[in-house]
């Protein structure tokens, strides 16, 4: 399923959220159970979800983006792999819940960074898969830092 | 086709339909709201304030809301059954007093109801009789009534405390379209726990412990807990004559003591909100406004809390018991004409707003070793539909037992068990060999179905989640037909039946309290009771559901007062007295 077609915009990874909002919503009101035939449009506005939701987060975008061009992202790159591992261990070596939360920090904003220059490789594919599967990885640990700082608090 | 909306309350119950283009309340019994509880003392239940007035507490069912979803067993009865009569009171008093038959409701769940919980208030529904267009999320309802009223686009929060529970969402509206964000919120917190806080805080000066209080001393001091909060208002203390033993006890309460008492509360609730707006992504700062919804935003002091908190405008002025109700009657109306429009293949577009909410919790599959593998994430927009594979781990192995789980917790054993099913079955392969791809599908309403299939033999399994704890379909059946022997199935004649029934039952209860209403009230009720009796004798039932309005309408206002005046003291027929 290409989310890209589906929503008639184009393959692109820069793309304009305000537009795609506006595209979402208006397909949503002619597709969503709630203005149709019960169950006939539950099929329809489900995709019209999971394709908005999808293209809405930058890293599944850029997920979907690179399925949709057919590149494979290698699943464990050696550099990420080094770089994996020393995330988790000055991560485990910390003990307060405010350097947590500095470390926390910092891990967001090294992900915007990437982000951004992700935005700016979107022609050269191999470099873009190269700052995604590491985003990837930072995307996921993130998550696990979120969850237990959640859980200190 | 006709329509209603039903708030289904942990404390109150409302009932709401749509005249033109407005949304009104119905009034049942003479009030806006019907207290959510049941008393099972005679073979048909009587619900409402008449339930309450009995102060019967070995027959009285009351804040059943709270176990929906759970295999807790009342006075003989599961909570889907209890609900259940709940709601065939307000449908039924739907009917009655507008005289039409409800072909469809939306009814309302806290936005943080799981998935059995969700189950369980569709299976109360159906037991009661009604068709159920969708259920929908107390503060998106409250958000319609709202933004109706307004015609406004931009970010808004909805903060909804009620009598049970706590609700925050957090929506964007653009062109009649409410989009939810996030939502988070927490079942077990609300005015119920404050009033508890208030009652423990009174029996505490008067050196008492409520260990050693009968049940129905306890429903009537937390009754009186519940009216001060409510009372208070802007004063500096008010007090409460409480009757508990053989004796009067003075309750009060200030604005310190309730700032004291409801502290913690607020901090849970403010918490819970700014989590939310962290997952929605918006910060405090682009909120264009804070909705207050339920019975605990009356209180002035939370008001200012939570105006404090979110530095944004508060909007307030839309009755905060109402809203949810309205919310509810407005969408189902517009669901309805719209599902009519496109069934008539009718081209003119179609008008009223569209809902698109959110799966509130996590919903995923255990894996090996007690994990969870997370497959709709929180805050989803539904309907939604995804898939996952999996394999097997040993050499020939034919099944595959699968668990699945609602919550964010990391482990399975944190999190609360929907359901556990098995594919068998599995030609014998390597490990690894076999393609099981499991489908998650949540609809409209939030409800979950999974189907798992073996992709090389194409064995498939599927399965509605059901609560585990509650219903089978033919428990359902077997309770319907149950149902049935009272509720008479010739609608006429049960129609009859029914305002005869209902209406004796309302006359011995208005001669019970008649000495203490105003004479002059006392008077015309006297007349309208004579009248009201000769009707039910000469069959004419359309006169006596009139002339029971009037005395709705009569006797009305006067019910609180009289209520909380036995409260002050009069010893109720069945109140125990212990020394």
């Amino acid at each position: 399923m290409n989310y890209f077609d589906f929503l008639e915009i184009p393959v692109s990874y820069n793309l304009n959220e305000l537009q795609l909002l506006r595209i979402y919503l208006q397909k949503q009101s002619q597709s969503h159970p709630d203005v149709g035939v019960a169950t006939s449009n539950q099929d329809d506005s489900a995709l019209l979800n999971a394709a908005y939701k999808t293209l809405m987060d930058p890293l599944k975008r850029a997920e979907h983006f690179l399925q949709v061009k057919n590149v494979n992202v290698e699943e464990t790159l050696p550099e990420v792999m080094m770089q994996a591992f020393e995330l988790q261990e000055n991560y485990s070596a910390l003990t307060s819940l405010e350097d947590k939360k500095i470390f926390q920090k910092k891990l967001k904003n090294q992900m915007e960074a990437m982000l951004e220059s992700l935005r700016e490789t979107e022609e050269n594919l191999q470099e873009f898969c190269k700052i995604f599967s590491r985003l990837r990885f930072i995307g996921s640990f993130l998550e696990k830092v979120c969850d237990d700082v959640h859980d200190r608090n | 086709m006709f329509t209603i909306g039903i708030d289904l309350g942990t404390t109150m119950s409302l009932v709401a339909h749509m005249d033109g283009e407005i949304a009104r309340i119905l009034e049942i019994g003479g009030k806006i709201a019907v207290p959510s509880v049941v008393n099972y003392s005679e073979i048909k239940p009587i619900v409402g304030y008449e339930a309450l007035y009995r102060t019967d507490a070995a027959n009285t069912v009351f804040s059943i809301k709270r176990f929906m979803g759970t295999s807790k067993k009342f006075c003989g009865r599961s909570a889907v059954e209890i609900s259940a009569d709940i709601l065939f009171h307000l449908k039924n008093s739907a009917e009655q007093k507008l005289g039409r038959k409800v072909d469809g409701a939306i009814i309302t769940v806290p936005a943080h109801f799981s998935d059995l919980q969700r189950v369980a208030t569709q299976q109360a529904a159906s037991i009661a009789g009604i068709d159920v267009l969708r259920l929908i999320n107390e503060p998106t309802a409250a958000a319609i009534a709202f933004g109706l009223d307004k015609k406004m686009d931009g970010i808004f929060a909805v903060y909804d405390f009620g009598g049970g529970t706590f609700d925050f969402s957090v929506l964007r509206l653009t062109d009649g379209i409410f989009q939810v964000l996030a939502t988070g919120g927490d079942n077990y917190l609300g005015g119920d726990d404050v009033d508890a806080a208030i009652f423990e805080h009174n029996l505490r000066n008067h050196n008492l412990n409520s260990k050693n209080l009968g049940e129905n001393e306890k429903i009537l001091g937390k009754l009186a807990a519940k009216e001060l909060k409510e009372q208070l208002g802007d004063s500096q203390e008010i007090r409460k004559k409480c009757f508990i033993g053989n004796k009067n006890y003075e309750f009060e309460l200030s604005q310190e003591i309730l700032a004291d008492l409801m502290g913690a509360f607020l901090r849970e609730t403010t918490e819970i909100a700014d989590e939310t707006l962290s997952n929605a992504n918006v910060a405090r700062e682009n909120l264009d406004g804070v909705v207050l919804v339920g019975g605990m935003t009356k209180i002035q002091l939370l008001k200012e809390h939570v105006a404090t908190h979110f530095g944004t405008k508060i909007f307030d002025d839309i009755n905060p018991d109402e809203a949810v109700a309205r919310g509810a009657a407005i969408y189902a109306h517009s669901v309805a004409s719209k599902q009519e429009a496109a069934k008539s293949k009718d081209n003119s577009p179609a008008q009223g707003p569209l809902l698109i909410d959110v799966v509130p919790l996590t919903l995923g599959i255990e894996t090996f070793g007690g994990g969870v593998d997370k497959i709709i994430h929180r805050n989803t927009p539904i309907p939604i539909v995804e898939k996952r594979e999996y394999t097997t781990y040993q050499n020939n192995q034919t099944g595959i037992k699968f668990h699945v789980l609602q919550g964010e917790r990391p482990l399975a054993e944190e999190c609360r068990s929907l359901a556990r099913f098995e594919l068998n079955n599995i030609p014998p392969m390597q490990a690894g060999q076999p393609r099981i791809i499991v489908e998650f599908s949540l609809d409209v309403n939030g409800v979950l179905s999974v189907k798992a299939r073996e992709e090389n033999t194409s064995i498939m399994q599927s399965i509605i989640i059901k609560p585990s704890s509650g219903l089978s379909d033919s428990e359902i059946a077997s309770i319907l037909e149950k149902a049935w022997t009272y509720r008479e199935t010739d609608a006429t004649r049960a129609w009859n039946i029914n305002i005869k029934v209902e209406s004796e039952r309302m006359l011995k209860f208005w001669k019970s309290i008649l000495e203490e209403i105003p004479s002059d009230a006392g008077d015309i009720a006297r007349k309208k009771m004579e009248d009201l009796q000769r009707a039910l004798a000469d069959e004419e039932y359309q006169k006596a559901i009139a002339v029971r309005e009037d005395l709705e309408n009569i006797f009305g206002p006067f019910l609180a007062e009289i209520i909380s005046s036995h409260l002050a003291g009069q010893p109720l027929p069945c109140l125990k007295t212990q020394n």
